[in-house]
């Protein structure tokens, strides 16, 4: 008799765009063809897997998912020089379509870079630090008020109610979206249900928090299911 | 050559068989994977009662013999529901271009104790089959009475050899659509205890009523009690194997009679000399109504 469920998704109370855990993910798209080399960093900035993406104008491919937490479990468990672990950490997309950079599993805080792979130096992208036309999204399941900040500076909050035992099981309604501009977020004031996706239109550089600043315990929290 | 015949009336044989039967046990255990959910089980079962009538077509038949279940043991495991994904890039021609991968919510693993459950096999249709034994410990320069010293002596044996044998299904009783949903609220409450309140309402609710969860997750159309029928009899097929493993037993394992070759003679002897033994050919065994015939040639 056991049950097993994913405290993950429970601990993190907050997001970061520069910090990614189960509950979000960064979309980028490349624009231009070519090939890209990558690492996955922790918050410490230690290089903890390498990635490679193939942009190639031939690709069927619109969306590819690139779980950081897979990478950096096969970078800890193999070689890369191992043919697997090469293949695993290979990816390939559309110009015009989007690399997903999400955490699957485990408790995550990590961020990406990317640069072209001919080029040593120039950063085309460091999840830190999000340009023009990335998306930034997320859930949030711990009910409560969250304050949501861009680089510090421009405030928005969030109001996550408390769920609801139905007599049906529970399905967040669609995900909501937010613009980020230099003057702030629009909207600035959200309501969202739990579970409910959010997701952040990056209008300008990027680094979005979100932090639980009241959390909701509920009218009559703790009943056990009858 | 000469002949020799011996009989087993009718009373003797169904005292044969009850021995048979008494005799008979079996355990098996095994999992697997199905899609939506996990399973294993364990059995460990014993046969009672059931009658036996001799024909006169040369056939025994056997009717009504009861299995059962010491132990019959059942884990269902399956995820539960999880969190769905959402629509990051809506494609501008309608759907979805990049989306947000749902997220796991966790599984459970639910054990069901079935033991005590009595099912039967309906029938065993089967004839006799007479059988050389060679002992494989039997050394290869023994004589017969060096055998028979060592307790390794050829042996003829008399086997009921089954040319059909049906199991019913498991009859699976219909509380165990209320066992297994109480089985499954315990287990999640028990490891949710611990959590603080608006996480289990966050999980409850994503949930949703327990039986709706079990059928949705485990692909449910029907009943719960249909599920572990189908579960039990074809899934894991239980009855299949007890089929063939009572086939095996009675027509391999355990002889309804058996006796040395050289066989000794029953003459009552105080000298000391070595038993008067004869060798037994060519032997044959049937029924009548009346009675078990076991007819041999006697002679190298």
């Amino acid at each position: 008799m056991s049950m097993t469920f994913n405290r993950n998704l429970f601990t993190q109370m907050g997001l970061d765009s520069g910090s990614l855990t189960i509950l979000g993910a960064v979309t980028h798209s490349f624009n231009e063809p070519g090939e890209y080399r990558g690492t996955v960093r922790n918050e410490k900035g230690e290089s903890l897997a390498v990635l490679y993406i193939s942009v190639e104008k031939d690709s069927p491919v619109a969306q590819v998912n690139i779980d950081l937490a897979l990478l950096v479990k096969n970078a800890a468990s193999k070689s890369q020089t191992d043919t697997c672990a090469a293949d695993e950490n290979q990816f390939t997309v559309n110009p015009r379509g989007y690399a997903v950079f999400r955490v699957s599993e485990g408790t995550g805080g990590y961020n990406v870079h990317i640069r072209k792979a001919e080029q040593e130096t120039q950063q085309l992208f460091d999840s830190r630090n999000l340009n023009s036309n990335d998306i930034f999204s997320g859930l949030i399941i711990r009910p409560g008020l969250y304050s949501v900040s861009n680089n510090n500076k421009a405030r928005a909050e969030i109001d996550v109610s408390y769920p609801k035992i139905e007599k049906t099981a529970y399905r967040p309604p669609g995900p909501l979206r937010v613009e980020v501009t230099e003057k702030g977020f629009v909207p600035a004031k959200i309501a969202l249900k739990p579970g409910q996706g959010i997701s952040f239109d990056c209008r300008t550089p990027s680094r979005i928090k979100i932090e639980l600043s009241k959390p909701n315990d509920g009218p009559d929290a703790g009943n056990t299911h009858k | 050559m000469s002949h020799v015949t011996l009989a087993a009336s009718d009373k003797v044989f169904k005292q044969l068989f009850k021995l048979l039967v008494d005799n008979f046990t079996f355990a098996k255990s095994d999992s697997g994977s199905f899609g939506p959910f996990s399973a294993s089980y364990a059995i460990a079962l014993h046969l009672q009662n059931g009658s036996v009538t001799l024909n006169d077509d040369n056939t025994v038949e056997v009717d009504s013999l009861e299995i059962v279940f010491d132990t019959l043991k059942v884990q269902v495991c399956f995820n539960l529901p999880g969190i769905p994904g959402f629509c990051i890039v809506p494609d501008p021609w309608n759907g979805c271009l990049v989306g947000f991968p749902g997220i796991d919510l966790g599984s459970v693993c639910v054990p069901v104790d079935l033991s005590g459950l009595v099912s039967k096999i309906i029938k065993v249709k089967a004839g006799l089959k007479a059988k050389y034994f060679v002992d494989p410990a039997r050394l290869p320069g023994w004589s017969d009475l060096d055998a028979e010293f060592n307790g390794k002596s050829n042996m003829w044996q008399v086997f009921i050899n089954p040319t059909f044998v049906n199991v019913e299904p498991i009859d699976i009783p219909a509380t165990i659509s209320n066992i297994f949903e109480n089985a499954v609220k315990n287990v999640i409450n028990t490891a949710l205890g611990p959590l603080p309140g608006w996480m289990k309402d966050a999980i409850f609710a994503f949930i949703g009523p327990i039986l709706d969860m079990i059928k949705s997750a485990l692909g449910i159309a029907d009943s719960i009690d249909e599920f572990f029928q189908n579960l039990l009899s074809d899934i894991f097929p239980i009855p299949a194997l007890i089929e063939t493993a009572v086939a095996d037993y009675f027509a391999d394992k355990y002889p309804i009679q058996s006796f040395e070759d050289p066989y000794p003679l029953p003459i009552p002897d105080s000298s000391g000399l070595i038993p008067v033994k004869i060798p037994i050919r060519n032997l044959n065994a049937q029924v009548n109504s009346k009675e078990m015939i076991l007819g041999a040639n006697v002679g190298p």
